[in-house]
């Protein structure tokens, strides 16, 4: 700002904008800072990444998307857990929980609580079927606002499940 | 792969510098102190797991590769509903923030924790 003006001091005043986040595969979103989720610490491999709004698009449906705030290139498809096994059992360490700042001792609902979403792999040069990773759901505390990837060490989930079972996959071909 | 056994209180070592003791065995569980350099990255298997495989999945995720995949699971458009008319946050078309999921919102109310 020139010299001259400087003395006026500022004449607009600060007005309220929305931040916007620039997203890998939608472009520029806007979003309440209210409505992001913190992960205090990222996720394996994405540690830098400490904050995530959750996208959700109608043609997409079921599948959200988890985008980080600072970093255009980190996305990932994200499903919710009991659409890909309804019979899911998400068991919380208590680490997990203290992350969350949920009480223990105490049933976590899925979809009340927190929402709970595996991570997809689409298919791709690496994956020649998409994949869905049970081992490690992601889970949102929605009141709080705070994002954790929580590895179920016990539960035999797999973290390379195949979206689709093998038989609905020779059904859905011979559909073309 | 070698098997060794050992005690509570008994050490063993890898190579000159990692020191492995096991510090206490209750039911299925098993206590291990680890005497490392820092240089030595010390991590659950599953940590890894999930690390190589959070990076596969951010890397698949590419326009081309989300139409394949609602394609291969058949997912229609679902019917628009009445929440996107307002379009208080929308920037590009047919998209729009969620605070708490659609189907899984917190229900109303006072806060559960407090």
């Amino acid at each position: 700002m020139p010299a001259a003006l400087r003395q006026f001091g500022p004449k607009i005043a600060p007005v309220f904008v929305m931040p916007r986040i620039h997203t890998k595969c939608f472009g520029q979103v806007e979003y309440s800072s209210g409505e992001s989720f913190e992960f205090p610490n990222g996720v394996p491999g994405f540690e830098e990444e400490r904050a995530f709004v959750l996208l959700e698009r109608t043609a997409a449906h079921p599948f959200m998307f988890l985008q980080s705030v600072s970093n255009a290139k980190v996305c990932f498809i994200l499903l919710p857990v009991l659409a890909a096994d309804p019979r899911y059992k998400l068991r919380l360490a208590d680490e997990d929980l203290a992350a969350l700042r949920l009480p223990a001792g105490r049933q976590i609902r899925i979809g009340k609580d927190v929402i709970c979403a595996v991570l997809v792999c689409a298919a791709g040069e690496e994956r020649p079927e998409p994949t869905i990773n049970l081992l490690a759901p992601i889970v949102l505390n929605l009141k709080r606002r705070i994002g954790i990837q929580a590895i179920q060490t016990q539960s035999g989930y797999s973290y390379r499940q195949p979206l689709v079972p093998p038989e609905r996959q020779e059904e859905l071909a011979a559909c073309w | 792969m070698l098997v060794m056994r050992r005690r509570a209180g008994e050490t063993l070592l890898v190579g000159a510098s990692v020191e492995i003791e096991i510090l206490e065995i209750s039911g299925t569980r098993v206590k291990l102190g680890i005497l490392a350099p820092d240089s030595v990255l010390i991590q659950r298997k599953e940590t890894q797991l999930t690390r190589d495989e959070n990076i596969i999945a951010a890397r698949s995720v590419r326009q081309r590769s989300l139409s394949k995949l609602l394609d291969k699971l058949a997912v229609k458009p679902a019917a628009p509903a009445g929440k996107e008319a307002d379009g208080q946050n929308q920037v590009a078309s047919e998209m729009y923030l969620v605070t708490g999921g659609k189907n899984t919102r917190t229900a109303q109310g006072r806060p559960r924790y407090e």
